[in-house]
């Protein structure tokens, strides 16, 4: 018998034959001792086969399978109740963040030309707009002509007002060649 | 009192029913922790699957079709389990010169206590030889061995947990018996005896 034959008693030694196939074998069996042999060898295997025996689940099997139902149904409705709040705060809070971040660097490139003309540092910026402030009402009220004097004098850039007012920039500059 | 059928049982466990749950670990804990010991061979980590598989079980129950059998379902979880552990390489270590375990007192000794030293002794060496044997098959193969031979499923049933035809779990079988009548000659030929 070939080895496809040898698959057909195989399975007829494990009953997977449809009945009318397993007949055939049957009879053929009844007049072939090899494949008696070869179907008494799968039977003995079967018989050898049977000798692995495994233990029994531990005693404390089914309370560790209920507590891991139990943990996996808690996690359930934490995602689904606080786990979600949690999560919905988590995300409120990364959106304000964003949005406070955003905002900041869109005052800063705002700022940042108004702070070249008013100085470099940024607490002159924040002093610039009361100074603005009040002298857009000294604008409205005139301020009496001594306290006005008074003002002129403290400004040191009019000590040299005579010199600055006979200097003469363009004379100073390279004179432009003629083509 | 009629028995509940798995098919009623896991319909209500989809429902919510905690003890139709129960009934369904009392009725298959037994078969799949002995399933995923012949699967890894160790039992600490197949009592770990086992609990896995049930867990899975349980967390997939609204995807349960009542069209497929729950033994089915079961094995196919409990398959996938067992193939991607051994895949990892858990459950492997008791290979020694001598063929003990590396980590002896997790592996089961299930020689008959009442027997003699001796006795014992050939009994742990032939539940040794058969395991090895077993082990080194293929991992298709010894899925379908041990699915068919300990846990009695019907290979149209091995052929849905392994998606394999009907045809390729017989070759499967036919192969893997091949394999193991030559590497247990000498246990068949010492029952003969």
């Amino acid at each position: 018998m070939n080895s496809h034959e040898h698959e057909k008693l195989f399975l007829f030694v494990q009953q997977m034959l449809k009945p009318q196939e397993a007949e055939e074998v049957r009879r053929h069996l009844a007049e072939c001792t090899h494949c008696g042999q070869v179907v008494e060898g799968y039977r003995k295997l079967n018989l050898t086969l049977d000798d692995w025996t495994t233990p029994e689940p531990s005693p404390w099997f089914d309370s560790r399978v209920r507590a891991r139902v139990a943990a996996s149904g808690k996690e359930k409705s934490g995602f689904l109740g606080f786990g979600r709040v949690r999560v919905l705060m988590v995300g409120v809070l990364s959106m304000v963040l964003i949005v406070g971040a955003l905002i900041a660097v869109h005052q800063r490139r705002a700022q940042k030309p108004s702070g070249a003309v008013a100085g470099p540092a940024s607490p002159q910026v924040s002093e610039t707009a009361p100074q603005s402030a009040a002298s857009a009402e000294a604008q409205v009220q005139p301020l009496p002509a001594e306290q006005q004097l008074k003002m002129d004098e403290n400004l040191s850039v009019l000590e040299d007002y005579d010199m600055l007012s006979n200097f003469d920039v363009l004379s100073e500059l390279p004179q432009a060649k003629d083509n | 009192m009629a028995i509940d059928s798995d098919l009623e049982l896991m319909l209500r466990v989809r429902q919510g029913d905690a003890e139709s749950f129960d009934k369904l670990l009392r009725r298959y804990r037994t078969p799949i922790v002995r399933y995923f010991c012949r699967m890894v061979r160790d039992q600490a980590l197949a009592e770990d699957l086992a609990q896995e598989a049930f867990l899975r079980v349980y967390k997939a129950r609204q995807r349960y079709r009542p069209d497929a059998r729950f033994t089915t379902w079961l094995y196919r979880i409990a398959t996938n389990l067992a193939l991607n552990a051994i895949r990892d390489g858990k459950g492997m270590q008791w290979h020694s010169e001598n063929g003990s375990s590396e980590d002896g007192d997790r592996q089961w000794d299930l020689a008959d206590p009442k027997a003699s030293v001796e006795q014992q002794m050939i009994e742990t060496d032939r539940q040794r030889m058969i395991h090895e044997a077993i082990e080194a098959l293929p991992e298709n193969q010894r899925a379908a061995v041990i699915l068919h031979k300990y846990q009695e499923v019907d290979y149209h049933q091995i052929s849905e947990i392994l998606k394999v035809s009907e045809s390729a779990v017989k070759s499967l079988l036919y192969r893997a018996y091949e394999t193991l009548r030559v590497r247990l000659e000498p246990l068949v030929r010492e029952g003969q005896l």
